[in-house]
């Protein structure tokens, strides 16, 4: 498939801004939408539209089906079990409800309990972890990363301790677009009794994924950031584990029986599905991975590939850009680049770059220690997805020699 | 010394003149480039205004009855806007200042082509500057 072909499934592609051709890399934040996805939710809205599970009408059977189909399109998509699929409203909310179950989960966490967290999370990996910690008296162990932004995983025999609880890493970082050894962390954690919760949010719209071969516990992810609605996210649990934790919500949907004097609540994953779900967003997951499978196009990839090495290529060869995670090998890293320019601050950058068409993000990216331990205010990124064409990209560079130029 | 007026005119009007918004920005850029310098060890944590997306000091200095106000950014376009509120604002009394609308800001269009958090900064700045006023009058 030839991207033309790819940039015709998504009409934002074709937006102006400012008299300008929208260029869009700013993907690690939310892709684009395609018709497909928007034709579900439309589908799911105006025709289908009925509460799932409970009532025995047509229209609730089909929707609950459609529902239940998203589940077994993510179990399949993850190499899982249907019943290890907990639909949320996004990484932020799967990683939420792993702290706040574990946290009520009798005798998982004692006081002075450790949790492992990788020097380069988001935010949303890292608040739960301290909100759980100052209730039960936890404290924070922290996984670094070097110079080049690689995770220093020699660290982990000496981080780990017969206290530690849980691991919580990224598969990619937002900030580095390093692909992280999930594979060796876990070995690592398994072998001293420690759980491991993965954050894919920005993993999963480029990497195929199979949570059995990590052998992870947890894998976290949004919908909005592969292509499917917003406000649909997954929380991937190992079967055995989802069944011993209690709920994180309480409400309709989630209970098995009621009663004044106690109640007792439904079978993993629905004990974790309270309240009414998002009927129109979740089904949108079956056209978002079928996208994520049509993007696997050799074609399509092959010219990815090109486009992720102009931009490469060009930053590496400017003596006053930084790149923030820049591993050795470069099929580690995704077509994802967060950098600075000497002398220049992100936000002129990119409010002149925004004048220019083009979208992208500047600031601390929700990633507040690795920004202080790089020793920056902020940078700016660039992330691309496979309908980004090398055009684009080399309208970014041009664009950003001509910002820095006006700038200095 | 032109007015208040005078001096708020004379920036809606050199706005006025620029059709597309690079070209303001490249206008903001200079102002930034020539704002006197700021010393360093007065960049305390005072002077610097809450709410800005980078980081902004102003710094206030009452003299002869009116108001002098010296400002700096690490954002060269943020610079470039305080550098043009100071270059309106400098020299005023201080209830001159406190009892003006800042509508003048509207007028260039400022606000609509700042993304949302940069303009709260925008409004951070102005709020700033009325504050240091009120405070003197």
């Amino acid at each position: 498939m030839r991207v033309s072909e790819l940039r015709s499934l998504f009409p934002q592609l074709g937006e102006s801004v400012y008299g300008k051709p929208l260029v869009y890399l700013d993907n690690a934040a939310t892709s684009l939408r395609p018709v497909s996805v928007v034709e579900k939710w439309d589908e799911m809205s105006l025709r289908l539209n009925s509460n799932l599970h409970r009532a025995v009408h047509h229209t609730a059977n089909v929707a609950t089906r459609a529902f239940e189909d998203a589940r077994s399109a993510v179990a399949g998509f993850l190499g899982a079990d249907p019943g290890e699929i907990v639909f949320t409203s996004g990484t932020t909310h799967s990683i939420n409800l792993v702290a706040g179950s574990l946290g009520r989960m009798e005798g998982f966490f004692r006081a002075g309990d450790e949790v492992l967290i990788a020097g380069s999370e988001h935010h949303s990996d890292i608040i739960p972890w301290q909100l759980l910690a100052k209730d039960k008296g936890l404290s924070i162990k922290v996984l670094p990363v070097d110079e080049k932004g690689v995770l220093r995983i020699d660290l982990l025999p000496s981080l780990l301790s017969p206290r530690t609880r849980i691991c919580c890493v990224a598969e990619v970082s937002n900030v580095l677009g390093i692909i992280n050894p999930i594979k060796e962390i876990v070995a690592a954690c398994h072998a001293n009794g420690t759980l491991v919760l993965v954050d894919g949010a920005q993993a999963v719209a480029h990497l195929k994924v199979n949570v059995k071969d990590l052998d992870c516990d947890f894998y976290a992810f949004s919908a909005h950031k592969m292509y499917g609605s917003p406000g649909v996210g997954v929380l991937y649990g190992r079967k055995s584990l989802l069944d011993a934790m209690p709920p994180y919500m309480g409400g309709g949907e989630m209970i098995d029986s009621v009663s004044w004097e106690g109640s007792t609540f439904a079978k993993a994953p629905f004990r974790f599905e309270a309240g009414t779900q998002n009927i129109s967003g979740v089904p949108t997951l079956v056209p978002a991975i079928a996208m994520l499978e049509l993007m696997g196009d050799p074609e399509l990839q092959a010219a990815y590939a090109r486009t992720k090495n102009t931009v490469l290529d060009a930053l590496t060869a400017r003596p006053d850009v930084h790149i923030y995670g820049l591993p050795d090998d470069r099929s580690a890293k995704l077509p994802l680049f967060s950098f600075a320019v000497e002398g220049v601050h992100h936000e002129d950058l990119a409010l002149i770059l925004d004048k220019m068409g083009i979208a992208l993000r500047s600031g601390q990216m929700c990633a507040e220690p690795l920004m202080t331990r790089f020793g920056v205010t902020g940078m700016l990124r660039a992330s691309f997805s496979p309908y980004n064409t090398e055009e684009e990209a080399l309208y970014f560079i041009e664009s950003l020699d001509k910002a820095i130029k006006m700038l200095r | 010394m032109e007015t208040l007026a005078e001096a708020k005119a004379a920036v809606v009007e050199e706005f006025a003149l620029m059709d597309e918004w690079m070209d303001k920005y490249e206008f903001l850029i200079e102002l930034g480039k020539n704002l006197e310098p700021f010393p360093v060890e007065q960049k305390t944590e005072d002077k610097l205004i809450k709410g800005c997306q980078s980081r902004v000091w102003l710094d206030t200095e009452l003299r002869d009855g009116r108001l002098w106000f010296r400002a700096d950014s690490d954002a060269i376009i943020t610079r470039g806007i305080i550098a043009m509120l100071v270059g309106v604002y400098n020299g005023r009394t201080a209830a001159e200042i406190a009892g003006d609308d800042f509508g003048f800001v509207e007028e260039i269009g400022l606000k609509e082509n700042l993304s949302p958090t940069r303009a709260n900064g925008l409004a951070a700045m102005i709020d700033r500057i009325r504050k240091e006023a009120q405070e003197y009058a």
